[in-house]
């Protein structure tokens, strides 16, 4: 089991040229898997590896690109009466593993991406966020008394 | 280093690149399960293109690598696969492409599902104008932190 992320996020506005904002993306997935017979049952042993690759910029933002792969193996016995219940057999699993897959990317690897970079960027300038901050702390303040 | 080429080319993930089959007309992904040599095998007509040479077929291989076709059993199964594979791709990916290949094991059988989807340039102007539009929306409610997005691009 592996998975490698890289996070590439510069802010360079002379690499980007006016008229030139674009978002591009692929996801790729490659499911290899074994099927052994046995008696009345069958052996699937699956490697699955998502490759995903996400850019976007524009001048105001600068570039951005978010990429990288992640592989995950399972093994399972099923039943099978003829050849029509591998192709079942096959189907499930790789449905099962693409959803798990998928939400892990989700929820665990852009969650987290989302998080770092929302700390370290704002869009809004610092002093705008700290006036709004102190604001804030006033307007509760005032609420205390 | 030429003779790591092949170890590397195996152990590392590259995206899969599409090409259309002569006989018909389908998209098809290919990977090192379908190749031999520069040809590749379309999982639609079960052919290799360009063709092999007559040379390179020697034998009946049915395990995977060099000119590997699976036998007439597991290749019905290829079929039905790839049928199955391309109803769910349509479900879930409404796009896209997908190729089923399969061989034969001594004690069973081997296959890959492979799944494609991009998303290619989106037009600028449309970006642009839609964030100014935002931009202008936002102002006029008297929210106005837009915080500069897409300004430059505007116009």
């Amino acid at each position: 089991m592996e998975a490698e992320w890289g996070l590439r996020n510069g802010v360079n506005r002379d690499t980007v040229a006016p008229q030139n904002s674009k978002s591009l993306g692929s996801w790729d997935s490659i499911h290899v898997f074994e099927a052994i017979d046995r008696a009345r049952t069958a052996h699937y042993k699956l490697t699955s590896t998502v490759i995903l690759s996400l850019s976007t910029g524009n001048e105001a933002l600068g570039e951005m690109d978010l990429s990288g792969n992640m592989t995950r193996q399972i093994e399972a016995d099923l039943p099978v009466d003829d050849d029509t219940s591998h192709i079942a057999n096959i189907g499930k699993l790789v449905e099962d593993m693409e959803l798990k897959m998928r939400n892990l990317l989700q929820e665990v690897y852009f969650g987290k991406a989302k998080d770092v970079v929302g700390d370290l960027r704002s869009v809004q300038s610092l002093t705008e966020t700290e006036r709004e901050k102190s604001a804030h702390r006033e307007m509760i303040d005032s609420m205390k008394r | 280093m030429p003779d790591l080429t092949e170890d590397l080319l195996s152990s590392v993930d590259q995206p899969l690149s599409i090409r259309r089959c002569a006989q018909t007309g389908r998209d098809y992904l290919l990977c090192d399960y379908n190749r031999d040599g520069d040809s590749y095998r379309s999982p639609w007509s079960g052919e290799f293109e360009p063709a092999l040479e007559q040379g390179s077929e020697g034998g009946a291989e049915d395990g995977a690598g060099e000119g590997a076709v699976p036998s007439e059993r597991v290749r019905k199964m290829e079929v039905r696969a790839n049928e199955a594979f391309d109803v769910y791709r349509e479900l879930y990916y409404e796009g896209g492409v997908s190729s089923v290949y399969f061989w034969n094991l001594d004690d069973g059988f081997a296959g890959v599902v492979l799944l494609k989807k991009g998303m290619f340039l989106i037009p600028t102007s449309g970006v642009a104008r839609g964030m100014g539009v935002e931009e202008e929306r936002s102002q006029e409610r008297g929210l106005g932190n837009g915080g500069g997005m897409g300004i430059e691009e505007r116009g």
